[in-house]
């Protein structure tokens, strides 16, 4: 790797985005492992050294739980419990240089996770986006229906996690339409007046899985109604834990989402509030892709030692662009495993791997709860 | 919303008995009843916590119980009448022991479970169901109610009405919520809030040839309920040399590889540990396997916020016994002790003057339960002591 390690404060950011650029020149799923990890290690390295010594709360969780920094391999790299983020304030600027703060929606009655942007992290973000979903979008914005209320983007200081999706989403797109109401009904006016400008053309519909389904499909199905945009692509991420629960899984959404809204194309990805902007994009397999600024290792959920491909752990997500939060190394809570590395059909390079679903919470909770049961 | 009813006949019959007297025969054989089915139960077994039980309800202890409870001349025990008992979602038999306690002094009980479902409960209402079906029974089915119904549904405030006592197991909120429900002017409330329990070693005293019989004693404390009982110790005190620690550690360790271990359990220890690492109160390394260890550098209660049992313990080392004493709270419910002289704890409590525990207890019978609970006689509270000569 060129260039020297600076050690004088701020100068990081700058040399980090000095290294970045080889990134992103790079077409994102078109290195190979070798060359990957040569790029990827040392910047990774380096966050490591950077939040060490920025955010006390992730320098002590390393040095006792993981040692002193070292540049060997992704594996070693230390990671941090991705539920911390509910707990504690975990940050490495200072207050004054945090111009947003995003916070996740969390399962319902939980403390949401909080994660704090400076400009430098939030434009890392954007950047990422684009490089990695240009691929499967194009260049140019496309008509975009937005499978959400207006409602969500509301209160821009607190940006919810859903929001942030959104907005990041809505820069691929022009003539942004919100497909639902404030009471998360269908607004079939909007809808019908999008199909009639936009339905011979590409467009981009958006929305996080769960909404999608409950609030579009399933009334659109209930109303006997079909949609018709034949160049459309719907793209959707959140997670399947709620459709787990009503046994719907990639390919029976995929199927009843090309049937009800007519579109051509149906895009699940992979990502979290914790690590905006490095999201994982499915392939015509249905195979999640690592793009060149991100990655992931799967951890045995009992050990929590790395494992091959092939094998069920836990998801520990990679990414090179956060500075101003500890959150380059984190390991979830989601079950997923590793498929293989530089060989899926798709032509895509890199890790590709599933997910399978999250890991059972367990329910123990002591003498300490007459009422707090769901009842 | 509506009342379920898990085991026993229905409210009208409740509201028509009439109270039985302290140590009933029949009260006392259906206990013993109870203690055999668990016993023989083919699934108990694998709960030590139903065992436990289950040799707590044998008549010889319950006679020593009534042996003990011997009322002075001059006074006379009575049922207090109707006792509404609400029980804690997962720590399943507890409340069975304080609903036994309200049975033996002859009251008629009425007690809410919660909607939570596990194998533990299984058993017991399974069994509790078959024993109130025999003739012989009958008067205990029409005395004893196991309901569930929905919180906010109203119910709760007609129940806590009816009642002459209420035994409120639950976390501080719950109890707090269910101490604001309307009740007669002179219901007697026993609750159990929240707690946490300690273990203290002393190293000085411990030697190879102990190791086996300390790790099983402290395990005996640790494994049931997966720790999560206010009594099961999630704090070791360790007083004195720690040249053993180490081996106890393993000892205990080899322990926990026996039991089941749910799916999120090293995730579970990962956040707690990593939890107090950033905060600074934990020192590495930490131990994490079957058992997690994770030195605290200076406890407070509050460093259990995140605990999330299933095994894991804090271990934190002092050199004096006063030491305990400013890092806990009036909160810590039980202190199980080894390698320490009782009578220098007995002068240690004494003498303190900060916040003392209830109990004090060698290690391996943190969660043996006694009638006198939290600080409080239940056969005492849950009758009334008629003075009459």
């Amino acid at each position: 790797m060129n260039g020297r390690k600076p050690t004088a404060e701020g100068a990081q950011d700058e040399w980090l985005d000095q290294q970045l650029e080889a990134l992103w020149s790079a077409d994102p799923f078109e290195l190979q492992h070798t060359e990957k990890r040569r790029l990827l290690v040392p910047l990774l390295t380096l966050l490591d050294s950077h939040h060490r010594s920025h955010c006390p709360e992730y320098e002590r969780v390393a040095r006792l739980g993981f040692g002193s920094v070292t540049d060997q391999s992704l594996e070693e790299l230390p990671f941090l419990a991705v539920r911390l983020f509910k707990s504690l304030s975990l940050k490495s600027v200072d207050d004054d240089r945090v111009f947003k703060t995003l916070q996740s929606s969390g399962t319902s009655g939980q403390v949401p996770a909080r994660v704090f942007l400076d400009q430098a992290t939030s434009k890392r973000q954007s950047r990422a986006l684009v490089k990695i979903l240009q691929g499967s979008l194009g260049r140019a914005r496309l008509p975009m229906l937005i499978i959400d209320s207006p409602a969500v983007l509301r209160d821009r200081t607190l940006f919810s996690a859903r929001g942030a999706g959104i907005q990041g989403l809505s820069f691929f797109g022009r003539d942004h339409t919100y497909a639902l109401d404030e009471s998360m009904s269908p607004n079939w006016q909007a809808i019908d007046g999008f199909i009639n400008r936009y339905s011979d053309q590409p467009v981009l519909i958006f929305g996080f899985t769960f909404m999608v389904w409950v609030h579009l499909i399933q009334s659109l199905e209930s109303n006997g109604r079909k949609l018709a945009l034949p160049q459309g692509v719907l793209m959707h991420s959140g997670g399947w834990k709620k459709l787990e629960d009503r046994k719907v899984n990639n390919s029976e959404f995929k199927a009843r989402a090309r049937d009800a809204l007519g579109v051509e194309k149906v895009i699940n990805f992979y990502g979290m509030a914790e690590q905006v902007g490095s999201i994982f994009v499915e392939c015509d397999q249905g195979h999640l892709h690592t793009p060149v600024f991100a990655d992931v290792v799967v951890r045995d959920s009992a050990t929590l030692a790395p494992l091959p491909a092939g094998e069920v752990g836990l998801l520990q997500v990679v990414s090179v662009l956060p500075t101003s939060y500890p959150g380059h190394s984190l390991l979830t809570e989601d079950l997923g495993q590793l498929l293989g590395e530089d060989d899926c059909p798709c032509g895509r390079k890199g890790r590709y791997f599933s997910v399978l679903g999250r890991l059972p919470r367990s329910e123990v909770r002591g003498c300490s709860d007459t009422q707090q049961e769901a009842s | 919303m509506s009342v379920v009813v898990l085991a026993g006949h229905d409210l009208p019959k409740l509201a028509q008995q009439t109270t039985r007297t302290c140590f009933d025969p029949v009260v006392v054989a259906f206990c013993q009843s109870v203690s055999q089915s668990l016993l023989k139960h083919p699934q108990a077994r694998q709960y030590p916590e139903l065992v436990a039980l289950g040799f707590w309800l044998r008549e010889s202890h319950l006679r020593r119980l009534q042996h003990r409870a011997d009322v002075p001349k001059g006074i006379v025990q009575l049922p207090v009448g109707l006792v509404l008992h609400f029980t804690p979602a997962n720590v399943d038999t507890m409340f069975v022991y304080s609903w036994v306690c309200s049975l033996l002094m002859g009251n008629k009980n009425l007690l809410r479970l919660s909607s939570n479902d596990s194998p533990v409960k299984r058993i017991l209402l399974g069994i509790l169901k078959d024993l109130f079906e025999r003739p012989e029974y009958e008067p205990l089915a029409c005395r004893n109610l196991f309901v569930s119904y929905p919180r906010d549904s109203g119910i709760g405030e007609d129940f806590s009405l009816m009642a002459d006592a209420r035994v409120i197991w639950g976390g501080d909120e719950s109890v707090r919520a269910i101490r604001r429900l309307p009740c007669k002017p002179r219901c007697r409330d026993i609750p159990f809030a929240d707690r946490y329990s300690v273990s203290l070693i002393n190293g000085d005293q411990l030697t190879t040839g102990d190791l086996q019989s300390v790790a099983e004693r402290l395990w005996r404390d640790i494994e049931p309920y997966r720790q999560m009982a206010c009594s099961s110790p999630r704090v070791i005190f360790w007083l004195g040399s720690d040249e053993l620690q180490e081996a106890l550690m393993r000892c205990l360790d080899s322990l926990a590889q026996e039991t089941e271990v749910s799916p999120g359990r090293s995730m579970d220890h990962l956040v707690a540990a990593q939890w107090l690492q950033a905060q600074d109160a934990a020192a590495g390394p930490i131990r994490s396997g079957p058992l997690s260890v994770v030195p605290v550098t200076c406890f407070r209660p509050e460093l259990l916020l995140t605990h999330p049992g299933q095994s894991l313990c804090y271990l934190v080392s002092i050199d004096r016994l006063e030491q305990l004493e400013q890092q806990l709270d009036e909160r810590c419910q039980t202190l199980s002790y080894w390698g320490v002289e009782s009578s220098a704890l007995w002068q240690w409590l004494e003498s303190s003057t900060g916040p003392v525990m209830d109990r004090v207890v060698p290690v391996g019978q943190a969660l043996d339960f006694s009638v006198v609970w939290d600080g409080v006689n239940l056969l005492n509270q849950l009758s009334r002591q008629v003075t009459a000569w």
